[in-house]
């Protein structure tokens, strides 16, 4: 089973946006963010027959961006997920609590989480990219939350928009 | 509100399983919407499945020719024929810029995977890659500099000559336009991925002034620099 060049299209202009944040973890810039998404969705437009059809199209082709985004990074380091999103966020100075409260979660966790609300990746896209069943990405995620939400304080002042820390 | 709204209209569903100061938070960080132009990728996917095209296929076989045949004829770096396209050697293991230039700290402090050394016209060009990314060059006894990665169009000044960057994903040419209405395109030194940058170094002519510098692709311009004032 191949994946369709529509079907490659559609991906990419539904889900441009959920790429480039995501990436952006990797590159370090919204801007080189952009120039890898364009770079993977180019390689997995050239690899379209190479997809099996044994996961979803976008974790399919999330593995190639980040291989390309990596590429761009290193070519010769060793890599793995969780060590690409070492600073909590793509520009830790706008919300530093933010920030400081993602870095302080799991490796996996913050990449869990992360793909889950920075990249808008479905249960089912994350558990393919990371190798980890769905009951698994459901649990990180909760307690993600819950220890983000901890970090930053409680409930009722997350509500309102204010910190109590 | 907005915010809101847009959760609902389903362009960031996943936050809508967020406590609400959690995902205004996330929200509040998003970046202002980007180009999100397909007809690039389409242009890159086929420049990655060169085999795709019979022509191009003949292109790349006849390409890899010229390389072997130059190998052979030529170990020496320097070409010295101001070609477009140049001999291209790797010369060091460090990013060498030997004694003499006054930039030598960044030879100390730039890990490099690759030194090369180009030849346009007399000049010669060191071109690094660097470990963590970008790359440095260095025009042998005039500009230099370090770029994670090529603008479109960077250029520096001197009263004498006009050095800059290009980028070779997105520029195919370079006019230098004068105050009298001529133009000159110099000529560009192209290093490949992961540098993936057009480089040039142009003599200004006695008696010339530029007006700008202009990048473009096929026609199309992709970046204006004006000259500065002296």
């Amino acid at each position: 089973m191949a994946a369709s060049r529509e079907e490659i299209e559609t991906l990419y202009r539904e889900h441009y946006l959920g790429f480039r944040r995501g990436l952006a973890a990797l590159t370090g810039s919204y801007e080189a963010a952009h120039d890898v998404v364009q770079e993977g969705f180019a390689r997995a437009l050239a690899q379209r027959r190479q997809f099996r059809g044994d996961g979803p199209l976008g974790a399919w082709v999330w593995q190639i961006a980040l291989r390309a985004a990596l590429d761009e990074r290193d070519r010769s380091a060793r890599w793995s997920l969780e060590d690409v999103l070492e600073e909590g966020l793509v520009e830790p100075a706008r919300d530093p609590e933010l920030s400081e409260a993602l870095r302080a979660l799991p490796p996996r966790r913050r990449l869990v989480f992360f793909l889950r609300y920075f990249a808008d990746m479905s249960y089912e896209e994350i558990a393919s990219v990371c190798g980890i069943t769905e009951g698994t990405v459901a649990a990180s995620i909760n307690q993600g939350r819950a220890a983000v939400v901890a970090a930053l304080g409680d409930p009722e002042a997350l509500r309102e928009g204010v910190t109590t820390r | 509100m907005t915010h809101l709204r847009l959760i609902r209209g389903g362009s960031r569903p996943n936050l809508a399983e967020l406590e609400p100061g959690l995902r205004d938070r996330i929200l509040a960080l998003d970046e202002p919407a980007g180009r999100e132009d397909w007809a690039d990728v389409l242009g890159r996917s086929r420049s990655l499945r060169p085999w795709a095209s019979p022509l191009r296929l003949f292109a790349l076989l006849a390409a890899a020719a010229a390389i072997v045949v130059g190998a052979g004829v030529s170990s020496g770096l320097r070409s010295g024929d101001g070609s477009s396209v140049l001999a291209v050697s790797r010369v060091a293991p460090e990013f060498d810029l030997g004694s003499e230039a006054a930039v030598g700290g960044i030879a100390s402090s730039t890990p490099v995977t690759l030194s090369m050394q180009l030849t346009a016209g007399s000049h010669a060009l060191y071109v690094s890659k660097k470990k963590g990314g970008g790359f440095c060059y260095e025009w042998a006894d005039e500009a230099h500099g370090c770029l994670l990665r090529a603008a479109p169009l960077g250029v520096a000044w001197s009263n004498d000559r006009v050095v800059g960057t290009v980028s070779a994903r997105q520029v195919s040419s370079v006019e230098v336009r004068f105050t009298d209405g001529t133009m000159v395109e110099p000529s560009i030194s192209w290093v490949a991925r992961p540098i993936s940058t057009g480089f040039f170094s142009y003599a200004i002519p006695p008696g010339k002034t530029v007006a700008f510098v202009i990048a473009t692709d096929h026609g199309l311009s992709r970046g204006r620099v004006p000259w500065y004032s002296v």
